[in-house]
């Protein structure tokens, strides 16, 4: 091969619109040998210019280093959709394609069966005595693809003929389409096929084999060969579908009409009672219309996400093809852990993709979480969780002592069960009370007392100096080291558990006061897009509340240090915040929702920047070398 | 009619029909009732085994999927009084049949092996042939499974025929 024809094999990787403004005349010869090795071929649309223009970086911290100049070694990451995988795979098989001169499903199929593992791969064939019978041992027919594939699906009118799927087989009048692999002349009914190949790519398999198994066929099926049967399937469905359609649009008889109108056949069109029932008609079908309306409107938001789901799935599901690549997209991100994350919230199927990082001082995730950073990361759909340990967003603590936290309280859990109890006495009559809401400021029922949720103090000495999350050890007492560590413990299991139970509850008002927003919608008229900003407020609110859960679990694990005072402070602040914020919820009245909008927006912004504030300073306590060392070795984090 | 129902009413057909001669292993393999062809009934008698003196009798589920998925085949350990027949023999000691529930460890029946062109004669016949060729590294009755190990053929032989009736 001359260096001109490699240069233009490498061109040949590019769509042809980049070939097509060159003089064709110079280019004819090798253009037509490019042609040669691309033909029969399954058709990519990786131009250039649309590989992932869609989704930029993104990182996992907003700021490259805290205001204490510590650098937080961003993480540097991309969302994209299970589907985008695919042009990044197409790339890798043409790659393989272009050493191995063999047709493009073929190389599909043999990277599926190495695990994507290129290297490996290349060197079994490599070193193989006899490459057909490597690549027959892998379920591969070496000769190269004809130029038609569709030949494959033939149309029998032989009555020897059987399908070993359903037992059929055609006759003279009904001719039946049978397909059969390249390379095996096992024939099974186009329809049984189909069948089969949903059946498989339902349960996830790819490399699917021959359905033959007497001895069994271990021929696998190409995607050119799955695209041929793919689309004979779209002809059939969309045939299928025009067939429906017109029946359901056939002219329907005079007889019908009269049945339908419940007139009797005798009777003759009087114009005035053709519209009298044709009115109640049409009014029954407007009160029902206007119902269904009225539905919509009320489940807006939730019917558009459903809708979306809905045409994803159907956009997936809608060939034989799209599901196939769905699911070598979805086995790839589940072997390379480490360069892709499926977004772990239920019903999401975005993937996280790992660029690197914005610090030459970490290379790789591991490194990362040994200097205690956490790599938070937001899915397309805006689920923030993170890439080091596919939790949900547990800053500021680090992964490890987020396992360390949670083993902890499973030991402890059992001793300590009543602390889990959502209820609570009222301090001054004792009766019981379960905290139904967000804010700490309870008001008894029975006597009217003002107390504090946390310390069951009187509230109105909170007023100026609310500090109720600061734990101060108790000097006087002289209990031994061991009932302090617990009762330190306890007091930071018990405000991880508040804020725990304040984050459910504050979902559940959340999705009452969603609904009542509905109804504000559609008795005043206010546009939906107006109201949106409720839900910016909420979802705020709710990692808010998340970040302060995980700092108690944190401030137990730090050691007592200058750097502790700047985090209770300033997760003191962040607290007040979001009780101020839940409290707006739950007293606002509904109708004043959007007069209050600013007063929302702006207590939401200072809240959220009390939380980027909160965790800078928890990421600078690590700045002391010292105290790194001392929380390394206290807990034995490796 | 669905595709399921096509393909097992010719499968039915083929088996009723005397001209079609099953494998001598096989005495019957019918539905339970011609209402439901998704139930089925097979009594085996494996003359090349070492289970030749029994009769024993099998239950075949099969799904609306069939014959995408396989049939769910088991050996019917538990039968009511009512229904019991003095002929069969419903305990079965195998490495790799559950000794107590009758359920059969045989790998094309598991979904990932199984291929559509099988029928349930094929599937009685590659069950009849594990009689045979046990398979004592999975089992799902490990005793038996031991003795199968330790090539006893004097024991093995001794329990089998102490179940027959």
């Amino acid at each position: 091969m001359t260096d001109d024809d490699e240069y233009f094999e490498d061109f040949s990787d590019n769509s042809s619109i980049e070939l097509s403004g060159v003089d064709e005349d110079v280019l004819g010869n090798e253009l037509s040998s490019v042609d040669i090795s691309d033909s029969g071929e399954y058709e990519f649309d990786d131009g250039p210019g649309n590989t992932d223009s869609s989704s930029e970086i993104l990182y996992s911290f907003y700021k490259s280093r805290t205001s204490g100049g510590i650098p937080t070694h961003r993480l540097k990451y991309r969302n994209i959709a299970l589907d985008d995988i695919q042009k990044e795979l197409e790339k890798d098989v043409k790659k393989v394609q272009n050493m191995l001169q063999l047709d493009y499903g073929k190389c599909l199929n043999l990277l599926l069966q190495y695990s994507w593992n290129e290297h490996k791969m290349l060197d079994m064939y490599m070193n193989a005595p006899n490459h057909q019978d490597y690549l027959l041992k892998n379920g591969i027919y070496e000769a190269k693809f004809p130029e038609d594939l569709s030949r494959l699906i033939s149309t029998e009118t032989d009555e020897n003929i059987l399908c070993g799927i359903c037992y059929c087989g055609p006759t003279k009048d009904e001719p039946m389409n049978f397909f059969s692999m390249y390379g095996c002349k096992h024939k099974f009914c186009t329809d049984c096929y189909i069948q089969y190949l949903k059946n498989k790519n339902e349960s996830g398999s790819m490399a699917i084999e021959c359905p033959f198994a007497d001895p069994k066929c271990h021929l696998k099926i190409t995607i050119e060969e799955l695209n041929v049967l793919s689309e004979y399937n779209n002809k059939m469905e969309e045939k299928h579908f025009y067939h429906k359609k017109q029946e359901e649009c056939n002219l329907l008889s005079e007889e019908q009409i009269k049945q339908m109108y419940k007139l009797d056949s005798d009777s003759e069109f009087e114009f005035d009672e053709q519209l009298d029932v044709e009115d109640d008609f049409n009014n029954t079908v407007k009160t029902k219309e206007k119902m269904k309306i009225d539905e919509l409107v009320y489940d807006f938001h939730t019917i558009i996400q459903q809708r979306e789901r809905e045409e994803i799935d159907k956009k997936r599901n809608r060939t034989i093809i799209s599901k196939y690549w769905y699911n070598i997209g979805s086995r790839y991100c589940t072997i390379n852990t480490k360069k892709y994350k499926h977004c772990p919230s239920p019903d999401c199927d975005n993937v996280v993709q790992f660029i690197g990082f914005d610090s030459d001082i970490v290379a790789n995730i591991e490194e990362l979480k040994r200097l205690l950073m956490i790599p938070l990361v937001r899915c397309k759909s805006n689920h923030q969780f993170c890439f080091g340990c596919n939790e949900t967003a547990h800053a500021p603590c680090p992964c490890k002592v987020v396992q360390l936290w949670k083993i902890k309280c499973e030991d402890d859990s059992e001793t300590l069960n009543w602390i889990q109890t959502n209820t609570k006495d009222c301090p001054r009559c004792h009766s019981l009370i379960e905290k139904n809401g967000g804010c700490n400021h309870m008001t008894c029922k029975s006597c009217t007392y003002n107390f504090c949720w946390i310390c069951l103090g009187d509230w109105t000495a909170h007023r100026n100096n609310y500090r109720c999350d600061k734990y101060v050890p108790n000097e006087d007492s002289d209990v031994s080291k061991v009932r302090e560590s617990l009762e330190k413990y306890m007091f930071y299991f018990n405000h991880f558990n508040n804020q725990r139970i304040s984050h459910d509850k504050d979902k559940q008002i959340l999705e009452i006061f969603e609904n009542k927003i509905k109804e504000l919608q559609i008795n005043s008229g206010v546009s939906w897009i107006e109201s949106v900003f409720y839900k910016e407020c909420v979802n705020a609110l709710l990692e808010c509340r998340e970040s302060l859960k995980w700092s108690y679990a944190f401030l137990f694990y730090i050691p007592n240090c200058r750097g502790k005072q700047l985090i209770e402070t300033a997760q003191w602040q962040l607290s007040n915040k979001v009780e101020q914020l839940s409290r707006l919820f739950e007293d606002v009245e509904i109708g004043d929702v959007i007069k209050k909008k600013p007063m929302f927006l702006t207590i939401k912004s200072s809240m959220v920047t009390a939380q980027n504030v909160f965790l800078e300073t928890c990421i600078d306590i690590f700045a002391d070398k010292h105290t790194l060392k001392d929380f390394v070795q206290r807990w034995n984090i490796k | 009619m669905s595709n399921a129902q096509k393909r097992l009413l010719k499968e039915f057909k083929k088996y009723s029909n005397p001209n079609n001669k099953l494998s001598e292993s096989i005495i019957s393999l019918t539905p339970i009732n011609d209402n439901n062809l998704f139930d089925w009934i097979a009594i085996i008698n494996p003359i090349e085994t070492i289970y030749k003196k029994g009769f024993y009798k099998l239950s075949i589920k099969l799904s609306n999927t069939y014959p995408l998925t396989p049939p769910i085949i088991k050996f019917i350990t538990n039968e009511s009084q009512i229904d019991r027949d003095e002929q069969i023999t419903y305990q079965i000691p195998h490495c790799n049949i559950d000794f107590k529930t009758g359920e059969i460890c045989l790998d094309i029946l598991k979904i990932d092996n199984w291929s559509p062109i099988w029928t349930l004669e094929y599937s009685i016949l590659a069950i009849i042939y594990l009689l045979n060729n046990q398979e004592p590294n999975s089992p799902l009755n490990i005793d038996f499974a031991n003795l199968i190990k330790l090539n006893d053929k004097l024991a093995i032989n001794s329990i089998i025929n102490y179940y027959i009736k």
